[in-house]
């Protein structure tokens, strides 16, 4: 396992003291792993990779990857780390307006990681330093791959591999979709995550790849180069459903796991 | 008619420059007092609907319909001001009604509330609450019977009613369609930023009247993406729901679209009046709800009435935080 010193925590927590004395908690050493969940509320068995969607159909994943992070876990509102008392007068931006500006972060996934949401087992991402309290919310960062990211991504955002089959239909289906770079288009906020972190217990980031593909109306897919495998293109509601499916915070979960 | 906004900044997901406690205030005008006005507004666009001049532009929707106002009926209540600890100035804020469309339009705001003897220091957890109205709930101006009867049968807070049309204001009529929603749920609002100086909450100076309101950005409700800097403006999907309930119900398309006609367009797959993907200029349009939106269904009533219990900021473009409620 390897440490992730999140100096972005020691930082917010040094400045808040001198304004938020009794808001600041205990530097303390966590686990961070990420996992795949299947379908909530399935109508018939479901895992990561096999389900049907709310559309019908019966779809398997071989592969489906996301490039995730940074991460960020929340205080609540009233633990702001930092107090809007400066002048700096900044003509606000009218969309793309982030709430979480502002909120103390007590935890951070400084790094972007792969997601492998066809996982059977979580993954360790090893430790890092997290302040101690109280959270109510956290988010993530959809950026580009960079590096081994884009290897296992193909240079998407995520990637999807497998097939789906409705009333005799079968579309085999691979390809990639990326967000655009505008306002808060990149950033998943208001996953709920209340829970109080404290030391030696394990953060779990998981998501639902279901999710995902949930809204893809797989019948407008089309094989262009007759390969036999439907690509995912921009500009079509198959790739626009895959764009919600990951930017919606149900898709993902945050829970903490006090150590025995 | 060209489609101008004012513009914007870069968004910044980082944290704005934090300065040491001002403790001055805090501390050292802990006897004296001042007083607070809080007004309301729907800005210009609450009188004119779009398109419309703002600050010598036009602003327009970027698919080209008109959009006018009836009615647009709030009621607030509970204006709130607390310390960091949380603590309350005691402020008694009772609901009140209002009609955004019969605001003065030389001042552009209506009175709600005043407030005497409340400490002079800063307050930055500013907050209220849009509420659903009941029996006795006072109206500030005229409000409609009509409009009351409406919110008390749907439960709602807030209550919008006008006609667009796709020819502009064509007296023809040909492609006008008229529209009502009563929003079913209501907001708590909190963490008020202050828009006149982009800190938090208000700082009641000492000795004299300071003015906080409350102010309704309405263009929300028709923005395609809450996270974007440049969100677009449109009301073609709105009036495509109006056929495509009707279809499916096997009637004639009425042209008045309610909140149960927007059940029928699925966000992932909106459609316009021709029954096609929705397009502008080519390109596919998808609407991206405001973060932490919860759309469990994911359809186009559920996003404007998210939309809707988002609509009010403090002091101009100050944005708060939305806590909404069944």
């Amino acid at each position: 396992m390897t440490r992730r010193l999140s100096t972005l925590v020691l930082a917010i927590s040094s400045l808040a003291s001198a304004c938020d004395a009794g808001t600041g908690g205990a530097l303390v050493d966590i686990e961070i792993e990420l996992a795949a969940d299947p379908p909530q509320n399935a109508p018939t068995a479901a895992t990561s990779d096999r389900f049907e969607t709310r559309l019908g159909w019966q779809v398997v994943l071989e592969e489906a990857k996301l490039a995730l992070g940074p991460a960020f876990v929340w205080a609540p509102e009233q633990a702001r780390a930092q107090q809007r008392f400066g002048f700096v007068s900044v003509a606000r931006a009218h969309g793309g307006y982030d709430p979480f500006s502002g909120r103390r972060v007590r935890i951070e996934l400084a790094e972007q990681v792969v997601l492998d949401a066809l996982a059977a087992q979580p993954v360790s991402l090893g430790s890092v330093t997290a302040e101690a309290g109280p959270v109510d919310t956290a988010a993530v960062q959809l950026d580009p791959p960079r590096r081994q990211a884009a290897i296992e991504t193909h240079d998407h955002h995520v990637w999807l591999r497998g097939t789906a089959e409705r009333d005799g239909q079968q579309v085999t289906f691979a390809g990639g979709v990326d967000i655009e770079d505008d306002g808060l288009l990149r950033r998943v906020n208001g996953i709920a995550a209340r829970f109080e972190i404290v030391a030696s217990g394990t953060l779990t980031l998981a998501v639902t790849p279901s999710l995902w593909v949930d809204d893809i109306r797989f019948e407008r897919l089309r094989d262009e180069d007759g390969d036999g495998v439907a690509d995912l293109h921009p500009d079509t509601q198959p790739y626009d459903a895959v764009f919600l499916g990951v930017s919606d915070p149900g898709a993902y979960r945050v829970d903490f796991r006090a150590p025995d | 008619m060209p489609n101008r906004r004012a513009p914007v900044c870069a968004a910044s997901s980082a944290s704005a420059i934090a300065l040491a406690c001002i403790s001055a205030i805090a501390g050292c005008a802990a006897d004296e007092r001042g007083a607070v006005a809080v007004t309301i507004s729907g800005q210009s666009f609450a009188l004119t609907g779009w398109p419309a001049q703002d600050g010598g532009e036009t602003v327009a929707f970027d698919d080209g319909w008109t959009v006018r106002w009836d009615e647009i009926v709030v009621a607030v209540s509970d204006f709130t001001l607390a310390d960091r600890d949380g603590a309350l100035s005691g402020l008694d804020a009772p609901p009140i009604l209002i009609d955004l469309t019969k605001i003065d339009a030389s001042t552009l705001e209506a009175d709600l509330w005043r407030f005497e003897d409340v400490p002079a220091q800063r307050w930055p957890n500013v907050g209220y609450a849009v509420v659903r109205p009941e029996a006795g709930t006072r109206a500030a101006g005229e409000v409609s019977d009509e409009a009351i009867e409406a919110m008390r049968d749907a439960g709602a807070s807030m209550y919008f009613r006008g006609w667009a049309d796709a020819d502009g204001d064509d007296e023809t009529q040909a492609d006008r369609y008229s529209f009502a929603w009563a929003i079913p749920r209501w907001t708590l609002t909190s963490g008020c930023q202050n828009g006149a100086d982009q800190t938090d909450g208000l700082i009641v100076e000492p000795n004299q009247v300071n003015e906080a309101e409350i102010t309704f950005h309405l263009d929300h409700l028709f923005w395609d993406n809450h996270d974007a800097e440049a969100p677009r403006l449109l009301f073609e999907p709105l009036a495509a729901a109006s056929a495509m309930r009707a279809e499916a119900l096997g009637e004639d398309d009425d042209r008045h679209v309610t909140l149960e006609d927007l059940e029928y367009q699925d966000l992932t797959d909106l459609l316009d009046r021709q029954g096609q993907e929705l397009r502008l200029d080519g390109d596919r349009i998808v609407y991206r709800p405001r973060a932490g939106a919860q759309l469990p269904k994911g359809t186009l009533a559920e996003y404007l009435v998210d939309a809707a219990l988002s609509t009010g900021h403090f002091n101009g473009e100050g944005h708060c935080q939305y806590d909404l409620q069944d």
